[in-house]
């Protein structure tokens, strides 16, 4: 799995220098090559639909590609330019498919093995959609649309084997009087079905998918179904908490509930976990970097990094409890018991600790419950993993007993499962 | 014509039923959508606070609702459907609890609405993803649910609807069980193929399905025949409000934010011809006494409105 950061927020095609500097200092060494820095939609619409500037604004994007080269930040994945279908009606199939395959070979140029490509032709709002599908029913103007996104996409597929690069779709959205709703593979066996038919006509796997979550989070979409749909053919997950009406925060950063997160992280890291996901996992913090000053962004780049070793912690959960050679667990509560149900068979702890002497001796979850003190009774390579949320805490409780052994850490946020039955301590007196 | 319905919930009352269904047909409705659940509603179970309704034996359940059976018959209104009191599983729950809801509640509901001469009863899936792990293991567990109900609906001759639901989490709307109509369209074809009859169908709920940004046309298409029974209610997208369609708008240029085009446009190509059943019992709520029947008539219109739609010609 590779990390990537999205320069959206954090980036302006023109003055890219400043942006690549923020990315590299959060101590991520991979950003996106997006080429909708270089053609926003504002600019479009107050120049108009003229190929000649367009042609030229994708062009620029070669100065960040140099910059990008010359400081060391890696262009894995580029962004092939997009605007919505009621914003550039007037823009002809073969103009799209110019400037797609201009940013086709800027990207082969820059590094990149793969490119998002949005379809060419959004998913109709019935009568009120676009000229061509006036009058059509739903399904004429649905096998239209899919008439036509699958001629663009198949138009591509020379260029992309010439410069090896492969084809990402991504789910998308339709616009009905404002809502966001879900649009073209935005259904995961809608997705599945559109990647089997484009690579076989390809005649090899030139295809792949790219998760949005901002478009999946708008539609309170399942990401597990979405993951699993894709399965293998997933290359790519745009990663970004959900703001009340739509946005891209950092991951964890959602706003608009004071409960909690507003994204379905459970189900993206579950599907995640469960294809062994081995793409690029893209940072999308645009709406979190874009309103703070330029002065304060600096202080946001660490927790990019963090967060992004912290989802790659999650989706990996598992790897490590392989590795180690016997464990101990450091807490004998909740989070025990939870790694009790999901794990203790594959991976049975050799006995749980807890700093409650009332708990000593005591059978919770299979496990013995005895003092911290036992822990000097094990072997120098038994792995002693934190069950319990005051990790610091413990952590430096451990520190101070100077224990040889190695210190881990468990957590169970999103498990595989929550089957075990939570206990209420204050409703037991402890 | 297609018929037009709505719930009793709001209008048609215990001690008067008469009074209720009178109003309902004279507001220009055919159909009434029985609203079951409101004798154990879902915040009490939520509470494991059960009443003591479905302790009732079906006879005394049948003599219950007799003055509602006969109101409706009266007044010129079919009942059409029943919504099953939900959710029929707790995660938190007792044993007691969970087991009365499945072997008292469950059958008791489908005899009620055989009683009340209703073919459809809809229930909500079990809310389990989170705690099984897939969406998989959460149907297995509403499908062993269906299991233990269709024998007594086949005996019955009723349909039990399933419908697309939402999950709250963290003030988060996700969807919830039934929301992939190709999945759902697999596992209706199935269990009616075991039972030999059609046990199980689908309610398309409207509402939901905007929460939750469903494309309204290929849902329904995807369903086709197994399409049996509707919630239509309107809302903002982020909340389910249950209101008029036609309410809400997002832009300056006030163009309606729900895909009711797609509504129509879809029942259109499965040739629907059900009841067009309004799930807007909210909206009687919040208009003032003097203006219920006045809200009525305008949810009957906005019914007629899309029958004209559906079965008529015009391609919109």
């Amino acid at each position: 799995m590779r990390v990537l950061c999205s320069p959206q927020g954090l980036m302006e095609g023109r003055h890219p220098g400043q942006g690549v500097r923020d990315i590299l200092a959060s101590g991520l060494k991979a950003g996106v090559l997006d080429f909708s820095l270089f053609c926003p939609l504002a600019l479009v619409d107050k120049y108009g639909w003229d190929m000649v500037r367009l042609r030229r604004w994708l062009r620029e994007a070669e100065q960040l590609i140099a910059l990008a080269r010359e400081q060391g930040l890696d262009l894995p994945l580029a962004l092939a330019p997009f605007w919505p279908w009621e914003a550039r009606a007037e823009l002809e199939m073969d103009s799209l498919l110019e400037l797609t395959e201009e940013s086709m070979r800027l990207a082969a140029k820059a590094g990149a093995g793969a490119v998002l490509v949005r379809p060419a032709f959004c998913h109709p709002t019935t009568a009120s959609g676009p000229p061509p599908l006036k009058g059509r029913t739903s399904q004429g103007a649905e096998d239209a649309m899919r008439r036509f996104n699958r001629e663009f996409y198949l138009r591509l597929v020379p260029l992309a084997k010439e410069l090896g690069l492969q084809i990402l779709l991504m789910n998308g959205l339709r616009n009905v009087g404002g809502h966001l709703v879900r649009g073209l593979c935005a259904e995961p066996r809608e997705a599945a079905r559109w990647l089997e038919e484009l690579n076989l006509e390809a005649g090899e796997e030139i295809f792949g998918f790219a998760l949005d979550m901002e478009a999946a989070n708008l539609c309170g979409q399942d990401m597990q179904a979405l993951v699993h749909a894709a399965g293998t053919r997933l290359q790519a997950v745009l990663a970004s908490d959900r703001g009340p009406e739509g946005a891209a925060y950092l991951p964890f950063l959602g706003g608009g509930h004071r409960k909690g997160l507003r994204a379905d992280w459970l189900g993206l890291l579950r599907g995640l976990r469960d294809i062994a996901f081995d793409g690029f996992l893209v940072l999308n913090l645009r709406d979190t970097a874009a309103p703070l000053s330029p002065l304060l962004r600096p202080a946001l780049l660490p927790l990019v990094k963090r967060v992004a070793d912290y989802l790659v912690w999650q989706i990996e959960l598992e790897k490590p409890l392989r590795t180690y050679p016997s464990v101990v667990l450091f807490g004998a509560g909740n989070m025990c018991l939870n790694y009790m149900s999901c794990y203790g068979e594959k991976y049975p702890p050799l006995f749980a600790c807890d700093n409650n002497p009332k708990r000593w001796g005591e059978k919770f979850a299979g496990l013995e419950v005895r003092s911290p003190e036992a822990l000097r009774e094990t072997a120098t390579d038994t792995v002693i993993l934190i069950c319990n949320i005051y990790y610091r805490e413990i952590e430096a409780q451990l520190q101070e007993m100077a224990l040889p052994n190695p210190i881990a850490y468990f957590n169970d946020e999103y498990l595989p499962t929550f089957t075990a039955e939570r206990i209420d301590w204050l409703e037991r007196g402890e | 014509m297609l018929e037009i319905g709505t719930q009793t919930q709001n209008v048609v009352y215990d001690d008067c039923p008469v009074e209720g269904f009178d109003r309902l047909k004279a507001a220009g409705f055919d159909c009434v959508d029985f609203s079951l659940n409101t004798y154990l509603i879902n915040t009490q179970i939520y509470k494991l606070v059960i009443n003591e309704f479905f302790r009732q034996s079906v006879a005394e359940l049948q003599a219950y609702f007799r003055p509602h059976k006969e109101a409706a018959a009266t007044a010129g209104i079919r009942i059409h459907q029943l919504h099953m009191p939900y959710p029929v599983y707790v995660p938190h729950g007792t044993q007691e609890i969970n087991a009365f809801l499945r072997q008292e509640v469950a059958p008791k509901s489908l005899s009620i609405c055989a009683y009340l001469g209703a073919k459809y009863i809809v229930v909500h899936g079990f809310k389990l993803r989170k705690m099984l792990g897939s969406e998989a293991a959460e149907w297995a567990e509403t499908e062993n649910f269906l299991e233990s109900v269709c024998p007594l609906a086949r005996e019955l001759g009723l349909t039990i609807c399933i419908e697309n639901i939402y999950e709250s989490s963290g003030g988060c709307i996700i969807e919830g069980p039934c929301c992939d109509a190709s999945l759902a369209a697999e596992r209706i074809d199935r269990l009616n193929e075991k039972y030999g009859a059609e046990v199980l169908g689908f309610c398309f709920d409207t509402g939901h399905a905007n929460l939750l940004g469903l494309d309204f046309a290929r849902f329904i298409r995807t369903l086709g025949p197994r399409l049996k029974v509707l919630h239509i209610h309107d809302n903002d997208g982020r909340g389910d409000l249950h209101q008029l369609p036609f309410t809400f708008t997002r832009t300056r240029e006030n163009r309606i934010s729900t895909d009711w085009v797609g509504f129509i446009q879809g029942l259109q190509a499965i040739g629907f011809r059900g009841v067009l059943s309004f799930e807007t019992a909210p909206v009687l709520r919040s208009y003032p006494e003097e203006l219920k029947d006045a809200a009525l008539r305008m949810i009957a219109a906005t019914g007629r409105y899309f029958g004209g739609m559906i079965e008529g010609e015009a391609r919109i």
